[in-house]
């Protein structure tokens, strides 16, 4: 078991290491460097462009360098001082350009989960124990509407209801007053407020795939031999559906937990600049056009980290849920 | 007679799908008395198993469901089964407490994710001792009298650490957990190989007279048959053709379809070259199915004109015996429907 669990440490490891140099590879692989971007917007604007400055720039940047040495420069002090180096764009560090955003984008991808399950778990279960009926194709319609609209359009939809019915603009993840206040819990509570929309608009496909996997898998497992021992030894139909099939289930879903995270994060960049919220989708599409390289190279790295680990969290969950997989594993 | 446990009658299971009405139990009527056993044998797809389900309730929901199934307690009134609620309570304290069930397929009647003692314990605590520690203890000798090595360690482990043939020991451990009346056993040890289902078979035969049950077994293997039952019920398409005890069953059975049957076992001694005897045709797809006798596409002694225009009835032709077939004029007889008129001698 202790074997089995160092095995995966390593392989997250060298599968964080790959990601770090394919996606340095990727972000530059564009013609021009973010020096030359800076130089044709000035001349762009008008502005003269002092080539000494730009000298100087590149030699700073080290972006006059190959670029396995470049790769080098932002990867050696990561690993050694944990210093992700420093965005060109911006001209501060990375990481306190990120860690807010990284923090708000997993706070939304979470609330989004639980979001997801909490709303399709008891519609599927709904929609299994009664196929067919009245209330199981109404939620079909619902979800596969759900499914098939784009979540940027679904939040301007809701901008606009929240905007005539409640009179709120829903823009943003906190109130202007807290804007630039450090956090506090009064903070925080203005930041759960804020929350409903965008976790709904985020997780309203997720929500709607969701039903339709459940359902299915449900309404497989309730043809199970062992949902029939379970009824045949007296036991009442609410309980065992949810201690046999319900159970069963879950394991496909909690399986797809890890995938789910890069899904959402990728999805909820769209819907970020629709809703205006501070995450790192929209400023991971700016450093990406500005070829910001460590900025964006340090988000996807960072972004890769968390779907590493979600990935191993379920795997987790799944081995503790499933004794067949935990006996797979172990030996 | 006062001493029967279960008394089935006009039992029928309609199930309306896609293509058409599938009668998949249609009238059949049986009785079992207590510490009786008592064998259904049938092919695949005779309606055997939803017979058994319709005794229990647990045929499908859109099944139409008809006829009397009398279940005779130990103590208190008789109920009709087939009147309860599917899903209500006195239905589920007969379930596991009064009628228990074991099933064909040892590997998918446990939950793959529970262990054999949660599911254990489970029953018994539903229908006989609500403390935890106590429904253990129980659980623990069960599976020692099952013949399980090491029983409490057993109860923490999973049915994928135990091979086909301790699975259906724990199994029967938990249907006979809550000490029921009638076991009905369907096909319990198709899936074991033959060793093992000599040893199952025998455990059951003890365990009956240990707890003084009874057992209706369902099985297609007539080997099964001679080894386990007093009485047989043999069912094609959803109706019982012949009714006897074991003995005349296999020395003088009456139905075409059941000598038909009988003559397809394979003997030892018999001479090795001479093919085995199979029953020609298959077995017509019971939905939608014409009128007449159901084995009469089949049958080698079949009369036309008769046995393809209406269904015999299961009627007594000698005694202990009842046979569903025009052959013996008792059927004819008492079939003696407006159709028949006309007819002339058909017999």
């Amino acid at each position: 078991m202790l074997n089995y669990l160092l095995r995966r440490l390593l392989y997250m490891a060298i599968v964080l290491f790959l990601v770090s140099i394919l996606s340095f590879y990727i972000i530059n692989l564009p013609p021009g460097s973010w020096i030359q971007n800076y130089a044709s917007e000035l001349e762009a604007s008008g502005d003269i462009v002092d080539q000494e400055e730009l000298d100087f720039l590149n030699m700073r940047y080290g972006l006059d360098l190959p670029l396995h040495e470049q790769y080098f420069r932002w990867v050696v002090p990561l690993i050694t001082k944990g210093d992700f180096g420093q965005s060109f764009e911006w001209g501060q560090p990375v990481w306190p350009l990120i860690e807010e955003r990284l923090f708000l984008t997993m706070t939304i991808s979470i609330a989004s989960i639980l979001f997801v399950y909490a709303v399709s778990v008891p519609i599927a279960l709904y929609s299994a124990i009664n196929q067919y009926s009245i209330g199981d194709y109404f939620f079909s319609f619902m979800g596969l509407i759900g499914l098939a609209t784009p979540n940027f359009l679904i939040a301007l939809v809701f901008m606009i209801i929240m905007l005539r019915v409640f009179g709120v603009t829903p823009g943003g993840l906190f109130s202007p007053e807290y804007l630039r206040e450090p956090w506090s819990l009064a903070k925080f509570w203005d930041m759960l407020t804020h929350l409903p929309v965008p976790v709904i608009v985020v997780g309203t496909a997720g929500t709607a795939s969701l039903i339709r996997i459940l359902r299915a898998q449900l309404l497989d497992e309730f043809q199970k031999q062992y949902v029939l021992t379970a009824r045949s030894k007296g036991l009442r139909e609410r309980f065992l559906i949810v201690k046999y099939p319900l159970r069963m289930a879950f394991n496909p879903i909690v399986s797809s937990i890890g995938s789910l995270l890069p899904q959402i994060v990728s999805g909820s960049a769209i819907v970020s600049i629709v809703l205006g919220l501070p995450t790192t989708g929209p400023l991971l599409l700016r450093s990406l056009i500005a070829q910001d390289t460590y900025a964006a190279a340090s988000m996807l790295l960072m972004l890769s980290v968390l779907t590493v680990l979600g990935v191993f969290l379920s795997d987790m969950l799944l081995m503790w849920l499933d004794p067949r997989i935990r006996y797979e594993r172990a030996n | 007679m006062d001493d029967i446990l279960l008394d089935v009658q006009d039992l029928k299971t309609h199930l309306p799908l896609e293509e058409g009405l599938l009668k998949a139990v249609d009238g059949i009527s049986f009785a079992i008395r207590r510490g009786e056993t008592i064998g259904l044998v049938g092919e695949s797809g005779c309606g055997k198993s939803m017979a058994v389900r319709s005794i229990m309730r647990l045929a499908p929901n859109f099944a139409k469901f008809s006829g009397r199934v009398i279940y005779h307690p130990q103590a208190g009134d008789p109920v009709d089964i087939a009147q309860l609620d599917a899903h209500g309570e006195r239905i589920r304290e007969i379930r596991g407490g009064e009628i228990a069930m074991i099933f064909q397929e040892p590997m998918t009647s446990f939950s793959p994710l529970h262990t054999i003692g949660n599911q254990i314990t489970e029953a018994i605590r539903v229908h006989r001792a609500q403390d935890r520690k106590e429904a253990h203890k129980i659980a623990i000798d069960l599976l020692g009298r099952v013949g399980m090595s090491n029983p409490s360690q057993r109860m923490s482990e999973h049915p994928h650490q135990l091979s086909g043939g301790m699975r259906q020991r724990a199994m029967i451990a938990m249907a006979l957990s809550c000490e029921p009346s009638l076991l009905i056993a369907d096909e319990p040890t198709t899936a074991l190989d033959v060793t093992v289902q000599a040893q199952v078979l025998q455990l059951m035969r003890d365990l009956q007279v240990e707890f003084g049950m009874s057992i209706l077994y369902i099985t297609h293997d007539l080997g099964v048959i001679a080894r386990m039952v007093q009485y047989v019920a043999v069912m094609y398409l959803g109706k019982i053709v012949e009714f006897t005890d074991v003995d005349s069953l296999f020395y003088q059975a009456k139905h075409p379809y059941t000598s038909a049957l009988i003559k397809s076992i394979p003997k030892i001694g018999k001479k090795s070259r001479r093919r085995l005897e199979s029953i020609q045709g298959a077995v017509p797809v019971p939905i939608n199915r014409p009128p007449g006798c159901g084995f009469f596409p089949r049958c080698s002694v079949a009369i036309p004109g008769l046995c393809d225009r209406v269904e015999p009835p299961l009627v007594q032709v000698a005694p202990d015996h009842a046979a569903a077939c025009y052959v013996y004029p008792e059927v004819a007889e008492a079939a003696n429907a407006p159709a028949l008129e006309g007819q002339g001698n058909g017999l």
